[in-house]
């Protein structure tokens, strides 16, 4: 009853009504946690990535909790679209915020795991790809010897069907953060190359990337000009 | 892309623009302007900024503006966004921009607005819209970018302002509206605008940053706002703005966001919409227009990318007093 009291407010004021929940549910305590979730997932049924529906689950998370089902509830919109970016957000706010998981590092494995396989069903999803390297935050050296993300932009690269972009731009990271590379990655790369010169292996990244991403060639040969000794 | 169809860049169709802005102001009757009635002071500094880029300030009535201006002054300082609504932080700011366009500031109670506008910066070194309370760093920038046009920065703790839109920060390099939340374009160019306005611009990872906004320039050429999502010309702006302030705009091709803009004129009736073949409205038509400002196109005058007003208002307002 309240929130249709506060939707003629704000409808009335012209004002947006999520802060005005957030208001009234703060003064009702923690036993509106579902209610408050509930409202936002009819709202995110609608839009999956409405901001300030995310906004306010956030809220409600932290002020009221209901962490349970948040993770399950992530993994029910990836598998309707794993494009969503607002759900891979969602789902690392889980993984580093939720007082009922471990943190990130404990979380790590599991979620490289689940990451590595949406990725490979996706190989051009700019998100799924991001939320791999954010499992490493501040800790380049697992980043670079976890076998696991190297071999996964091996696979995307081997492969004829699909976009190398971020599989590439992943190597590049990973070379530039000291990853040795093996013939395995040089094999990988000169394969994709069109008779372009090999100078050495991140050189030759940067300039695929030139040509298979042209929009952003000059952001690609900027880090072409950025590549120092150790990651050749 | 084909070099023919490169060459098939149109024009801008200034005239028109000004036109539908003008015509749009005087629609006061229709359902579009009774349904935005609320953010009359919004949409009135959308188009009378996209009217002084195009050189055309001058065919509106100031008198009739900056008198309306004032009947939208609460007594508590702010403004809202029509006569008789409650003041919001959001209208404040959009109120003392089109003041500042007409170098009209003078005439406000200075000490007043600044002080309405300092009232709502909390503990945290966040900023509330109103004294409902919503947080978000929209409202931050809006504060910090009032009170430096008002030169009352100091009426603020920009220490915690700082430290508290610096919490926002994601990952990516980019900036949510709360700590944690996902980075978005809008987000993100409040967040580098407030930055850069306080000499804060070192917090920003301008690299990590600067690939996350060029990657949200699609295939048509357009920008948009967070992965996956569609291309609108309001991106032209906060994407384009936050890459100018963190120098790093050379990392998206101009030509072709420049070619997407042009496409989204209605070249018969004015005006610009969010995508090609869309409806137009003011909204989009100063982003588009405020967007080719950056991208330098011949005809329309530069607007500062952190304070979203012409150069020429910002240096006349640096070297008054």
């Amino acid at each position: 009853m309240e929130r249709v009291i506060v939707a003629h407010i704000c409808c009335l004021r012209k004002v947006d009504p999520w802060h005005h929940w957030r208001w009234v549910a703060e003064k009702l305590g923690p036993e509106v946690a579902g209610r408050e979730l509930d409202c936002t997932w009819r709202v995110l049924s609608l839009d999956a990535k409405h901001y300030l529906a995310w906004s306010h689950r956030q809220w409600a998370l932290r002020a009221l909790g209901g962490w349970e089902d948040e993770l399950d509830y992530c993994h029910e919109l990836l598998e309707a679209d794993v494009f969503n970016n607002s759900a891979w957000n969602q789902r690392y706010y889980v993984i580093t915020q939720s007082p009922l998981l471990g943190g990130l590092e404990a979380m790590r494995e599991s979620e490289v795991s689940y990451t590595i396989k949406a990725i490979l069903a996706n190989p051009a999803n700019e998100s799924s790809w991001r939320y791999l390297k954010g499992l490493y935050k501040d800790d380049k050296e697992s980043w670079i010897s976890d076998p696991s993300v190297s071999s996964v932009c091996l696979n995307v690269l081997s492969r004829t069907d699909c976009f190398h972009g971020f599989a590439l731009s992943t190597l590049l990271d990973l070379l530039c953060d000291g990853l040795r590379p093996t013939n395995k990655h040089r094999d990988s790369v000169r394969a994709l190359a069109n008779e372009e010169p090999y100078t050495n292996l991140a050189n030759l990244v940067c300039t695929i990337l030139g040509r298979v991403d042209p929009i952003r060639a000059n952001y690609w040969a900027w880090r072409k000009s950025k590549i120092t000794v150790a990651a050749m | 892309m084909s070099s023919a169809s490169s060459s098939q860049m149109g024009q801008l169709v200034a005239d028109k623009h000004v036109r539908y802005i003008l015509m749009a102001e005087k629609k006061k009757e229709s359902l579009e302007s009774v349904v935005m009635d609320h953010l009359r002071m919004n949409g009135a500094y959308w188009g009378l900024t996209t009217l002084d880029l195009l050189d055309k300030l001058g065919t509106v009535s100031e008198d009739e503006v900056v008198s309306w201006i004032m009947t939208c002054q609460h007594e508590s300082g702010g403004f809202a966004g029509n006569t008789g609504h409650d003041p919001h932080i959001l209208y404040t700011l959009s109120a003392v921009q089109i003041l500042a366009l007409f170098d009209k500031i003078n005439i406000l109670d200075v000490g007043k607005v600044s002080s309405y506008v300092a009232g709502l910066q909390n503990e945290d070194g966040s900023f509330s819209g109103d004294m409902w309370g919503e947080i978000d760093t929209r409202f931050s920038y809006i504060a910090i970018c009032c009170l430096s046009i008002l030169k009352c920065l100091d009426k603020i703790n920009v220490e915690k302002a700082v430290e508290y839109i610096v919490s926002c920060k994601n990952l990516d390099g980019g900036f949510g509206c709360t700590p944690g939340a996902e980075s978005h374009a809008g987000q993100i160019f409040c967040c580098v605008g407030a930055l850069a306005i306080t000499g804060s611009l070192h917090h920003v990872d301008k690299d990590l940053l600067g690939w996350w906004l060029c990657e949200r320039q699609t295939k048509t050429g357009g920008l948009n706002g967070r992965p996956e999502k569609l291309p609108d010309v309001c991106y032209s702006w906060w994407v384009l703005s936050s890459l100018i302030m963190i120098d790093r705009v050379h990392w998206i091709d101009k030509a072709k966001l420049a070619k997407f803009i042009l496409d989204c004129q209605d070249l018969d009736n004015g005006g610009i919409s969010d995508r090609p073949e869309d409806a137009v409205d003011i909204f989009h038509t100063y982003f588009g227009v405020a967007g080719l400002s950056l991208l330098e196109y011949p005809g329309v005058k530069a607007i500062d990318p952190a304070y979203a007003l012409p150069v020429d208002v910002i240096n006349r307002i640096a070297f008054t007093k």
